[in-house]
C-alpha cells in the first residue's frame, strides 16, 4: 500500500528471539499500515516502525507510550474491532488487523482533549465529588457531558460471542512463573517425583532468562537457559505458556487463563515464582513516550530485535541499570549518561561503573532526572527529547531532618530520545496476599517482603527477596523440593537439601525515588493520572488510611491495579502521615490479577436436556417443544401460528376418537422387597396394605410439614413389588426423600428410580380399547377383565409391557409402559393401529386442558410450597387410620386450624369478553386480593373458559361470583362463577367403561 | 489455546456408542454371591471394577450394587443370558436394575481422553490418580454419570441417564473437537 510506513531496521540475530523474520505481518494502526513479523506484539511492531504514541491518558489525555512492555502499564491500551482496552504489548499482531487508539477527541495524534492537561490545577483529585452538584439542579446538565467523556474504548454491540470453555487441571505442585526460580523449582519438584504444572504468562518458558542481563560479561543468562530445555522435556512437567494464574483461592485452587480457556487448577502445593515488578522513578513528565523501564528496553531488544531509540539516558537506583546500559551498548545505542541515584561512594556500584566508564559512558552518581523534556519524534508526536539531571541532596539536613526527594537548584540538560528508569522492585504481591500473606517493609533495604503464607504455598526467587541469579536458582530448588515433599505427604524436611548458602546481595531498591517538581506532572499512578500532590493533598484533606486514600483518589483502581504505583504511594502516604511504610501498607489486591473476560467465567455452559425415547418421532410429527424440568416435551403438534387451534383439535380427538401422548417423562420408581408395603404406607398418605396385585391407587405424598410434595399412581405388580409414578419434575425429589427416610427406617426394601428405563404412552379416548386390540395385545381388554385402575403386564404389539387403566384426561385410557429401547416401536404400532380410528398425537397443552376439565390438580402448578391437602380438597386421599405417614401429624394440626384459602373451579360465561391468564388475581368484593388463577383454558367439551384458582374460603361455595382482576376487561374485572369439580363427566362414566 | 510443550505422541480421541450392548444392574445382599456363581469376580471394594477374561466389565458401585457391562466380543450374549434370569422381586434379597434401558453407554479412548474429560469433569482422571480399574460416580458435563476405567488403561466407559444420551454425546464431541475426532 502506498501509505505503508517503512519498518525501521531491526537488530540482527540473536536479538529478536521471539520474531520470525521470514514471516511478515501487515496490520494497521489509526488507519496507517505497518508491517511487523510473526511473534511481534502490536506494541513491538509499532515501536519497530518508530511509533511510540499508542494511547492517551485517562484524565488529562496526555500522550503515552509503552512503559513496561510486559502488560503492566495502561499506556498500551488500544481498540480492536471487536474488543476495547486491549494491551498492545501483550497482543500479537495478525494479518490485516485494524487497530485504533482510544480515549481521544479528534485523532490520537491530535487529541483536542489534550488541552485538559492545562487545566489540571482546576481538576484536583476528588474534584468530581465536590463539583457538579451545585447549584441545585446542575447535575442534569453536567451528566450528559461527563457520560460522553467517561470510559475508554468502544463496545461493539453487534459482536457475536466467541467460544470459551473451561477445563480442570491437577498437579502435585503448581509452579507459577517459569523464570530462573520457577524453572529450578519445577525441575527440583519433578526430580523428586511430583507431577508439576509450570505456568508461564509469556509465550515461552524462561522469564527473565530470555531478556535480562545478570552479569557484566553477559554470560550467565545464556548458560542458565539450559534449564528451559530440561523443563520442556522432563516427563513430570507439564508446561502451560501464554497462561496467567489470575488468583489464588483456598487450598491452591488456581484459575489459570490461557487463550479462550479457563483452567481450574487443583494443586496439592504451589510455588509462587512470579518475580517482581520493576519500579519507576517519580519526576516531572515521567510519562512521556520514550520513557520506559529498563526491563522494557531489554525486552524490546532481546525479544523483538527493536532498539528503543538512538541516544539513551539511564536513570537507576541499583546495578540493574548498568546492566541494561551494557545491553544498549551491545545493541549499538549511544548512552548519553547514566544517572545513578546512589551516592558517589556506593561500593556495590563500583565494578559496574568501571565497566561502563571503560566504554566511555558518563556516569552521574547521586543524581536524578528532575524533569523530562518533551519534544517531537519523527512522526511529530510528543516524545522525550532530553532530561534535566540534578544532584540529589543528602538524605538528612544538618539538623538531622529528612530531606527526601530534594535536589539541587540547578542541573545539566542532556539530549536523548530514550530514557530508561529503574528504582528497584516490588514483589508480585497480589496472589501471595490473596493466600493470606502479609507485606512487611524493611527500611534498611527499602523493600517489601511477604510472610505469613499457608504451608501449601511457597515463594521462590525475586518475589521472595532474592535477585542474584545464583541465589534465585538455589531458592527455587529449595522451594521445589519442599513443595514436592509436602505434596507427597512426607514429613517436612524429609527430602530437603542442606540449607543453601545464599550469597550476599547488593540492595536493589533505592529508598526514595520520588522527586517533586514545583510545576507537578510527576505521575505516581499512570492509570489514573495521579501526581505527587494528589496523594499529599488527599492526606491533607484528612484521609490517612491507605484504603480510604485509594477510594478518594482512585489510586491503584485502574486497569493495572497499582503495579507501579503501590510502592511510591505507600512511601508518600507514610511520609505525609509520619508513619512507617509498614504501618501504612498498601491496598488490598483482590482477584483478578489481570483483567478477565466474563466469557471466561461463563465458559461453555452445560445445561442438560432430557429427551424421551420417542423424541425423533415427535420431531417428525412437527412437535413444538416445551421444557418440563430438564425434559423436552411436545407442547402440541403443528404450526405455531395456529397454536390454539392445534391444542383444541388435539383435545377434541381425545374426547371424540383417540389420542396418543408420550408420558415417558413421568417419574417411575420400583419399590421392591419384603417391607415394600410398609415403606409405601409410611411414604404416602393413602393406605396400600390392602391394594390387591393387579390394581393401582392414587398416591399423594406430603412432606413433614404436611405440604403436598408430589403425587402419582401406585401399581401393585406383585406381593412385594410396586411400580409408583411421580410427576415429571418431582421424581428426583421423591426418590431423594424415599432414600433419606429409609436410611433411618432401615426397612428391607429396594428403591430404584427407573424413570428413563421406561418409555410410556397414554392411549386415551373412546376408541382406545379398539386401537389397543388392533395393535395386538395378549390381555383381555374388556371392562370387567381389565377395569378402571387395573394393572396388567403383557405383550403389546410384540413388546413386553405394563398396562394401567388410568383416567387423567377423563376418557377410557391405557397407560402403556415398555422398556425404553422399545418405545419407538410401540408408538409406531399404536399409530398404525389407530389410523383407521383417526388417532392423533397430543401434547402437554391438550393434556393439561383435558385434565382441567376433569378437575385434576397438577402438583406444583396448582399447588405451591404451602399447600396442604385440605386446601385442594384432597382430604379423601388421607389414610387417617394409618398409625403413621410422613406429614400426618402436621396435617392434623393444619386441619384443626381455620382454612386460609381454597382451590376452586370456576367458569366464565360463554360470552365472556376475554380469557384470563394464569397468575391473574382473584379479588373479594372490596377489591382485596384473595388468590390467583393457577390453571385456565377453553374447554372444547363445555364450550367455555374454565379454570382453577385460589380464593378465600368464603368465596369457595359453588355459585359464588369470583372477580378476576383483568385490566383490559370492562371495569378492570372479569366475573367468574365458582363451580363444583369436575367440570366434565362428573360421574366418570367415560373413563370407567 | 494453551501451548502444551511436553512432547508426547498423541492420537485423536475416539468415542464409541456402546448403548446397543447389553448391561445389567444388580443390587442386594446376595448380589456378589449371585455374580460369583455366574462366573464373575466381584471387585473387592466399591468404586472398583474387574474385567472378565471374556471381556465383560463388572463395576461395583457400592457395598451391594453392581453393574455388569456386556463384552463387545460376544455382543453381550453372556450378560443377556443373565438378564433373562431376573429373579422375582424380593427373592433372596436380589434385585435386577434395568441399566440397559436406564443408562446410555459410551466408550472414550485415545491417549488424549484424559484431556477431553478434564473439560467436562472435575475428577482427576489422569493415570496416576485414576487407576485403570477405578470408578468415579460423579458429574460429567453437569449430568450425573459413572466414569469407569476399562481394566486395561486404554479407555473410559461412561454411563449416563439414557434420556441424556443426545445431550451427553454432543458435549463429548464438542470437548473432543480440538483434538480431532474419530
Amino acid at each position: 500500500m502506498s501509505d505503508d510506513i517503512p519498518a525501521v531496521s531491526r537488530l540482527p540475530k540473536p536479538w529478536g528471539q521471539r520474531i520470525d523474520r521470514t514471516r511478515p505481518v501487515r496490520f494497521s494502526f489509526e488507519g496507517k499500515h505497518y508491517t511487523g513479523f510473526t511473534g511481534d506484539t502490536l506494541a513491538s511492531a509499532l515501536m519497530a516502525n518508530g511509533r511510540h504514541l499508542m494511547s492517551r491518558s485517562f484524565k488529562y489525555h496526555r500522550a503515552r507510550g509503552p512503559m513496561t512492555l510486559a502488560g503492566h502499564d495502561v499506556n498500551t491500551m488500544v481498540q480492536l474491532p471487536e474488543e476495547a482496552n486491549v494491551l498492545a504489548d501483550l497482543t500479537p499482531i495478525a494479518e490485516g488487523l485494524s487497530v485504533m487508539g482510544q480515549n481521544y477527541s479528534g485523532s490520537l495524534d491530535h487529541d483536542r482533549d489534550a488541552i485538559l492537561g492545562h487545566f489540571s490545577r482546576f481538576m484536583p483529585v476528588g474534584f468530581y465529588y465536590r463539583a457538579f452538584f451545585k447549584p441545585a439542579g446542575m447535575w442534569k446538565y453536567w451528566e450528559p457531558f461527563i457520560r460522553k467523556k467517561a470510559g475508554l474504548g468502544q463496545l461493539d454491540v453487534s459482536f457475536k460471542p466467541t467460544y470459551h470453555d473451561k477445563a480442570y487441571l491437577f498437579a502435585d505442585v503448581a509452579v507459577i512463573g517459569s523464570g530462573p526460580a520457577g524453572l529450578s523449582s519445577a525441575l527440583a519438584a519433578a526430580e523428586a517425583g511430583a507431577r508439576v504444572l509450570l505456568i508461564e504468562q509469556e509465550p515461552e518458558l524462561g522469564g527473565s532468562l530470555n531478556w535480562a542481563r545478570f552479569d557484566i560479561e553477559g554470560k550467565k543468562a545464556s548458560e542458565t537457559r539450559a534449564l528451559i530445555e530440561r523443563a520442556k522435556h522432563h516427563p513430570n512437567i507439564r508446561a502451560l505458556t501464554h497462561a496467567v494464574c489470575n488468583a489464588w483461592f483456598a487450598d491452591n485452587y488456581l484459575p489459570v487463563i490461557s487463550g479462550n480457556r479457563l483452567y481450574k487448577v487443583r494443586a496439592k502445593t504451589c510455588v509462587m515464582a512470579a518475580g517482581a515488578f520493576e519500579q519507576p522513578v517519580i519526576f516531572r513528565n515521567n510519562d512521556l513516550p520514550g520513557i520506559m523501564l529498563a526491563s522494557a528496553a531489554q525486552r524490546l531488544m532481546r525479544l523483538y530485535g527493536v532498539k528503543p531509540g538512538k541516544r539513551a539516558v539511564i536513570l537507576t537506583g541499583h546495578n540493574g541499570g548498568y546492566l541494561a546500559a551494557l545491553d544498549m551498548l551491545e545493541a549499538g545505542m549511544e548512552i548519553a549518561a547514566v544517572a545513578d541515584m546512589r551516592s558517589d561512594d556506593c561500593k556495590q556500584a563500583a565494578p559496574f561503573r568501571k565497566a561502563l566508564e571503560a566504554k566511555n559512558v558518563r556516569i552521574y552518581s547521586g543524581t536524578t532526572v528532575f524533569e523530562a523534556i518533551s519534544g517531537k519524534n519523527r512522526d511529530g508526536n510528543p516524545h522525550v527529547s532530553g532530561v534535566e539531571l540534578r544532584r540529589i541532596l543528602l538524605e538528612t539536613n544538618s539538623s538531622g531532618a529528612a530531606r527526601r526527594g530534594e535536589v539541587e537548584t540547578s542541573g545539566n540538560f542532556i539530549e536523548c530520545d530514550t530514557l530508561l528508569m529503574s528504582s528497584g522492585y516490588m514483589p508480585v504481591w497480589q496472589l501471595p496476599c490473596q493466600a493470606g500473606g502479609k507485606l512487611a517493609y524493611d527500611e534498611s533495604s527499602a523493600r517489601f517482603s511477604i510472610d505469613g503464607l499457608p504451608d501449601i504455598l511457597t515463594l521462590a526467587g525475586s518475589v521472595n527477596g532474592y535477585f542474584s541469579l545464583d541465589n534465585v536458582l538455589q531458592d527455587g530448588e529449595q522451594s521445589g523440593r519442599r513443595a514436592a515433599a509436602k505434596a507427597s505427604g512426607k514429613p517436612a524436611g524429609a527430602e530437603l537439601p542442606a540449607t543453601p548458602k545464599f550469597e550476599a546481595e547488593a540492595p536493589v531498591n533505592y529508598p526514595w525515588p520520588i522527586f517533586p517538581h514545583p510545576k507537578g506532572k510527576e505521575f505516581v499512578d499512570l492509570d489514573e493520572d495521579l501526581q505527587i500532590r494528589d496523594i499529599i493533598n488527599t492526606v491533607r484533606l484528612g484521609y490517612r488510611d491507605i484504603q480510604l486514600i485509594k477510594r478518594f483518589t482512585t489510586l491503584g483502581m485502574g486497569p493495572l491495579q497499582g503495579r507501579q504505583s503501590a510502592l511510591p504511594a505507600a512511601r508518600l502516604v507514610a511520609e505525609a502521615t509520619s508513619r512507617s511504610i509498614s504501618e501504612t501498607g498498601i491496598t488490598t489486591a483482590r482477584p483478578p490479577f489481570m483483567p478477565e473476560k466474563l466469557a471466561l467465567i461463563a465458559g461453555r455452559g452445560f445445561s442438560p436436556v432430557r429427551n424421551s425415547a420417542l423424541w425423533r418421532h415427535h420431531e417428525k410429527a412437527g412437535a413444538q417443544w416445551l421444557m418440563a424440568g430438564t425434559w423436552r416435551r411436545p407442547a402440541y403438534y403443528g404450526d405455531p401460528a395456529q397454536r390454539e387451534a392445534h391444542i383444541q383439535e388435539e383435545a377434541r380427538a381425545v374426547r371424540e376418537r383417540v389420542g396418543l401422548i408420550d408420558v415417558s417423562t413421568l417419574g417411575g420408581l420400583e419399590i421392591r422387597g419384603p417391607d415394600a408395603v410398609e415403606f409405601l404406607e409410611r411414604m404416602y398418605t393413602f393406605g396400600f396394605a390392602k391394594l390387591p396385585v393387579g390394581r393401582s391407587r392414587y398416591a399423594l405424598m406430603t412432606a413433614e410439614d404436611g405440604v403436598i410434595m408430589d403425587d402419582g399412581v401406585c401399581c401393585r405388580l406383585g406381593e412385594q413389588h410396586f411400580y409408583v409414578t411421580a410427576t415429571t419434575s418431582g421424581v428426583d425429589r421423591v426418590w431423594r426423600a424415599m432414600t433419606k427416610w429409609n436410611a433411618q427406617w432401615r426397612l428391607d426394601v429396594d428403591i430404584a428410580n427407573v424413570t428413563s428405563a421406561w418409555a410410556a404412552v397414554n392411549l386415551a379416548g373412546p376408541k382406545s380399547r379398539e386401537v389397543l386390540a388392533r395393535a395386538g395385545v395378549n390381555i383381555e381388554l374388556s371392562g370387567s377383565s381389565f377395569p378402571y385402575l387395573g394393572v396388567q403386564t403383557g405383550i403389546v404389539a410384540g413388546i413386553p409391557a405394563r398396562l394401567m387403566r388410568v383416567g387423567f384426561v377423563g376418557e377410557l385410557g391405557y397407560e402403556i409402559h415398555v422398556p425404553s429401547r422399545y418405545g419407538e416401536a410401540l408408538w409406531d404400532a399404536l399409530m398404525k393401529a389407530g389410523a383407521e380410528f383417526g388417532i392423533r398425537p397430543f401434547g402437554v397443552e391438550a393434556q393439561r386442558l383435558l385434565r382441567l376439565e376433569k378437575g385434576h390438580v397438577i402438583v406444583s402448578q396448582d399447588t405451591d410450597g404451602m399447600t396442604h391437602p385440605a386446601e385442594v380438597g384432597m382430604e379423601w386421599a388421607i389414610g387417617r387410620k394409618k398409625p403413621f405417614f410422613v406429614g400426618k401429624r402436621s396435617i392434623s394440626i393444619l386441619e384443626a386450624q381455620p382454612l386460609q384459602r381454597k382451590l376452586v373451579g370456576f367458569t366464565l360465561p360463554k360470552n365472556a369478553p376475554q380469557k384470563p391468564l394464569e397468575g391473574q388475581l382473584i379479588l373479594d368484593e372490596a377489591g382485596n386480593i384473595t388468590g390467583a388463577i393457577t390453571s385456565v383454558g377453553h374447554s372444547v367439551a363445555l364450550g367455555q373458559t374454565i379454570g382453577l384458582a385460589w380464593c378465600a374460603p368464603s368465596q369457595s361455595k359453588a355459585g359464588t361470583t369470583l372477580p378476576i382482576r383483568c385490566e383490559n376487561a370492562p371495569g378492570g374485572r372479569l366475573l367468574a362463577t365458582v363451580v363444583a369439580l369436575p367440570f366434565y363427566d362428573p360421574k366418570n362414566l367415560r373413563q370407567e367403561v | 489455546m494453551a501451548t502444551v510443550l511436553q512432547k508426547t505422541t498423541h492420537s485423536a480421541p475416539k468415542l464409541e456408542a456402546m448403548t446397543h450392548l447389553p448391561r445389567l444392574g444388580l443390587r442386594g445382599r446376595t448380589a456378589a454371591e449371585y455374580l460369583s456363581n455366574a462366573g464373575f469376580i466381584p471387585p473387592n471394594a466399591p468404586n472398583r471394577l474387574t474385567r472378565a477374561p471374556s471381556g465383560e466389565l463388572l463395576l461395583r458401585l457400592s457395598n451391594s450394587e453392581y453393574v455388569l457391562l456386556g463384552a463387545k466380543e460376544d455382543e453381550g450374549m453372556r450378560v443377556s443370558a443373565l438378564e433373562a434370569e431376573a429373579p422375582k422381586a424380593g427373592e433372596n434379597s436380589l434385585y435386577f436394575l434395568p441399566r440397559r434401558d436406564s443408562h446410555a453407554w459410551f466408550c472414550l479412548s485415545g491417549e488424549r481422553r484424559v484431556e477431553v474429560m478434564s473439560k467436562l469433569c472435575g475428577v482427576d482422571l489422569s493415570p496416576k490418580a485414576f487407576a485403570h480399574d477405578a470408578i468415579a460416580q460423579t458429574s460429567v458435563a453437569s449430568a450425573s454419570a459413572i466414569v469407569a476405567g476399562d481394566g486395561q488403561g486404554e479407555a473410559f466407559h461412561l454411563l449416563v441417564d439414557s434420556a441424556l444420551a443426545e445431550y451427553f454425546q454432543e458435549a463429548l464431541v464438542d470437548a473432543m473437537a480440538e483434538f480431532g475426532t474419530r
